[in-house]
């Protein structure tokens, strides 16, 4: 049987084989260190892979000498809901709690940082302090959360959502109410960080750092003591998994790195009110996941660009057919149909569709499903 | 002693799944339970593992009283098995699964997991040599990155074992291993069970319905019929005693 | 007390509504695991069907209600049919998305269509301005007829449920689908059915709802709250549905009356929390527990 190694991100997310296919793997068996030690690592270690990253990487970093600020400008926002999905992610994907919350999350994370660099603190301090009051939020509804599962909980975190946005809208003292709160300018210890270019390194930094963190919790024992919550909670105390640490832990991480994206959401936006941070936010984030692909980094991605690119699409088709202004229905039509219309025909999201197009352009002999990760994290 | 259990009862509603069952099981003794589908062996099973809490009774362990201890906990004391509907983590290969069985053993914080830091590392390596072990143990070795759930049952329940095994528990707990299996891998599963006693000398209880296995692998017997212990004592014993033929002619 | 009593008195309308919503969101959900979020805009829809044949084209009033009743199962049965059918075996948040698309493609209708559009509208009641007094409490007489109709409709699901066969084979299909179909039971007939019922149950609370508040394509939003209230009853029980329902409609309008600005729109998912906090499975739990 021909020993198919799938794309899982599960195991050591080689882009070398994400990539191409399926690299058929011989049965080993004698003790390999130095295979298992290229399995548990996350840098490339083919001269290929290696290639690869270091072309990728050039291009990041010269993207803003390339484009222009429009387009740098979207690539900002996709950074940022690529962020907030990763907070998500590690709550959904790897812990399989249903939660619409993620909203409430950034939203105490934008709020908190802001509030700090008024007190005067500067912005690496009020955003890492932001983070972990955030984070502890996370932590201590994960008590709660832990009693109710399934459609509860999904409904609990939409109740929590909410009531956390009308807190927001009542601490006027700290929060400015409805009339919002504007954010100082951004500097980094004494470097103003000014222009569209500054924001795309800084925010380019902060996601490259949480994407580290998220590939080391998938491959350490809390990444599977968290997919074994996920998976099947009864074998997971068999197995000496402590559901409540994990939850917990699940729950701050998820708020953490909320408050990561709220915080930078709000410098990108420079004015923060109480209604962006509500229940279309949370929702938005889901169709991000399920439909960009969940279960994977790449998905996650491919919906941050679905959920910045689409509004601008529909705005150009949109003024392209009327000469006397939108007509109020089209938008949410346009926007429905195509939920719908995604959800029918492409399960596994973008990334699905990316993995079939894939296997039809890059025909190398290939066996197995898509993505087993592609299916589990919704 | 390894394991000491003293008028063990839980009730369900009204119905006494596990009603007064004392028993005892010396360290590298492979011990069974049998009796008819409803007698409360899986119950007595998740009672030991601490998945129920139990009603009445006293259940001890290395001489530790964990009548109310966590599930989780009784996993890190030495306590490790397998279910009978497979409980395998379905989102994950067979190596992940297998990995699982290590978290007893697992000895860093979260904050070092999350920063993979070099103990971090050498765990994980730590990790992946004991369950290669465990891999060629059961002849794992081609559907080491197989996804189980593509896995026929057989394979499934073998990997369950596995990773029960790499717990290195000193107490297996093992539910009707040969269930829904067809003669010939019954047959493997019980060399599997033999060679583990001779590699790794591990108590076992062993819950069974397959007479055969139970009679080529145990060293003492335990007869259930409606949470009531019937008899104990060696196989061919328990299998001639007239109370338990009575219990299986009758069903 | 006697406006302790009143407040109460006034909840229990729009309890009764939340509560018909809450019914067939349970209804569906116990039967086909889907997690609906476009009631709340069926709701809305029927309203406007009814607005205009009451107001536009000077039909009864219960005309009116029965056409978007009839407008709305009809509608469920091809939601069922064309979106949810095809998406069988889904995981929750795929129906979650994909109701919430149906949700919006809805609005984006009622926007559209030129006499309805995004503005207010009254729908008037023959019932308008009377008031009823029982005491030393006042009712009025649009609520009333709201608490008796629902109560009616309560009455007929119930006996629908336990004496007719087709009720019996829903009430299988709901606890346990294969074995629905190994006794010959055309599941996905009531499946269909189960869509139909859940919407003209929407359609009902939309038109009741109606005269209580104004009919706006925004009004969705409110069949938000009978999330909480599902919950709050128990999320697999239907008579948990009603009861949360009500509940959930009685302390809105105590909070509304007592407590300041603000605390009556969150007063439900407080609610919420704070029942599950003390009885994690809600009024009505069902101890489902998975058997190794």
């Amino acid at each position: 049987m021909a020993d198919a190694r799938t794309e899982a991100a599960e195991t050591a997310p080689d882009p070398a084989a994400i990539a191409v296919g399926v690299a058929e793997r011989p049965a080993i068996d004698a003790p390999d260190t130095a295979l298992w030690k290229t399995e548990i690592g996350v840098l490339p270690h083919t001269p290929a892979a290696i290639l690869r990253w270091a072309v990728f990487a050039i291009v990041l970093l010269l993207l803003p000498q390339v484009l222009g600020p429009y387009w740098l400008s979207q690539i900002n926002y996709v950074l940022i809901y690529t962020l907030a999905g990763m907070g998500l992610q590690i709550l959904l994907g790897y812990t399989g709690q249903i939660s619409i919350a993620h909203a409430a999350f950034m939203g105490i994370g934008a709020y908190a940082c802001a509030y700090f660099e008024r007190l005067g603190m500067d912005f690496p301090l009020a955003f890492l302090a932001a983070a972990f009051l955030t984070g502890a939020v996370g932590a201590a509804i994960a008590g709660p959360a832990r009693r109710v599962s399934g459609l509860s909980l999904l409904v609990a975190s939409m109740a929590f959502n909410f009531i956390v946005q009308q807190a927001i809208e009542r601490w006027t003292p700290v929060t400015g109410g409805d009339n919002g709160l504007s954010l100082l300018d951004l500097d980094l210890f004494g470097l103003p960080i000014k222009g569209i270019g500054a924001h795309y390194y800084l925010y380019l930094g902060v996601v490259a750092v949480s994407l580290w963190v998220a590939f080391n919790i998938l491959r350490s024992p809390l990444g599977r003591a968290m997919n074994a919550v996920r998976d099947s909670e009864v074998a997971a105390r068999s197995m000496g998994v402590d559901i409540a640490r994990i939850k917990t832990i699940a729950f701050g991480l998820s708020a953490f790195f909320g408050a990561f994206a709220g915080a930078l959401y709000a410098h990108q936006i420079t004015f923060i009110s109480p209604d962006q941070f509500g229940l279309q936010l949370s929702l938005d984030l889901i169709v991000m996941l399920v439909v960009g692909g969940a279960g994977s980094l790449a998905g996650i991605v491919l919906g941050a660009i679905f959920l910045v690119v689409v509004p601008e699409l529909l705005d150009y088709v949109l003024a392209l057919f009327s000469s006397t202004g939108e007509p109020p229905g089209a938008r949410p039509i346009l926007e429905g149909g195509l939920l719908i219309i995604v959800m029918l025909f492409e399960p596994w999201g973008l990334y699905g569709l990316w993995l079939r197009l894939k296997r039809r352009l890059f025909t190398r002999r290939r066996a197995g499903a898509p993505a087993a990760g592609g299916g589990h994290a919704a | 002693m390894l394991l000491e259990v003293a008028d063990l009862a839980v009730h369900f509603g009204g119905v006494k799944a596990v009603d007064g069952v004392s028993f005892a099981v010396e360290a590298g003794e492979v011990f069974s339970i049998i009796g008819p589908n409803g007698a409360g062996k899986t119950t007595i099973f998740n009672l030991i593992s601490r998945i129920y809490d139990p009603s009445a009774g006293r259940i001890a362990f290395k001489g530790e009283d964990i009548t109310a201890l966590p599930a989780h906990l009784a996993a890190q004391r030495g306590i490790g098995r397998t279910f009978q509907n497979v409980e395998l983590f379905a989102g994950g290969s067979v190596l992940k699964n297998l990995l699982l069985g290590c978290e007893v053993h697992r000895r860093t914080s979260f904050v070092e997991d999350m920063l993979f830091l070099p103990r971090v590392r050498r765990q994980e390596l730590a990790f992946r040599a004991r369950v290669e072990e465990v891999i060629e143990l059961l002849d794992l070795g081609r559907y080491r990155h197989a996804m189980v759930g593509g896995l026929p049952y057989g394979l499934r329940k073998v990997v369950e074992l596995g990773r029960a095994l790499a717990m290195q528990p000193d107490l297996l707990l093992l539910d009707e291993p040969s269930s829904g299996l067809n003669s010939r891998d019954t047959e493997i599963m019980a060399d599997w069970i033999q060679e583990i006693r001779r590699r790794r000398p591990v108590t076992m209880i062993v819950v069974e319905h397959d007479m055969n296995l139970v009679a080529a692998v145990s060293d003492r017997v335990l007869a259930l019929e409606a949470g009531r212990v019937l008899a104990q004592g060696t196989a061919a014993a328990v299998q001639a005693d007239p109370q338990v033929i009575r219990a299986y002619l009758g069903e | 007390m006697v406006e302790f009593l009143q407040q109460i008195l006034s909840g229990l309308a729009t309890g009764c509504v939340y509560a018909l919503v809450a019914l067939g969101l349970v209804l569906l959900y116990k039967a086909t695991e889907v997690l609906s979020f476009a009631h709340g805009d069926l709701m809305m829809l029927a309203a406007f069907i009814a607005y205009t044949i009451v107001m536009v084209w000077g039909g009864n009033f219960v005309v009116g209600l029965l056409v978007a009743m009839i407008v709305l199962a009809l509608l469920g049965l091809v939601i069922n049919r064309f979106i949810i059918r095809p998406m069988m075996g889904r995981p929750i948040f795929a129906f979650v998305l994909v109701t919430l698309g149906v949700s919006l493609v809805l609005r984006g209708i009622v926007m559209l269509v030129p006499i309805w559009g995004t503005d207010d509208y009254r729908l008037v009641t023959p019932l308008d301005g009377k008031v009823l007094h029982l005491g030393p409490f006042l009712l009025n007489a649009v609520s009333a007829a709201v608490i008796v109709i629902t109560g009616l409709v309560m009455a007929v699901f119930f006996l629908f449920f336990r004496y007719t066969k087709l009720g019996t084979a829903m009430r299988a299909t709901a606890q346990n689908a294969l074995a629905a179909t190994y006794v010959g039971i055309d599941t996905r007939r009531i499946y269909a059915i189960i869509w139909a019922i859940s919407a003209a149950a929407a359609a009902l609370a939309g038109v009741l709802l109606a005269p209580m508040l104004f009919v706006h394509v925004n009004m969705g939003i409110v069949g938000l709250n009978a999330l909480p209230a599902a919950i709050i009853g128990g999320v697999a029980s239907l008579p948990g549905a009603v009861v949360g329902g009500i509940l959930l409609g009685v302390v809105e309008a105590l909070a509304g009356y007592y407590l300041p600005e603000g605390a009556k729109e969150v007063a439900p998912y407080v609610m919420l929390l704070v029942v599950l906090a003390i009885r994690p499975g809600g009024i009505f739990p069902e101890v489902v527990a998975k058997k190794v």
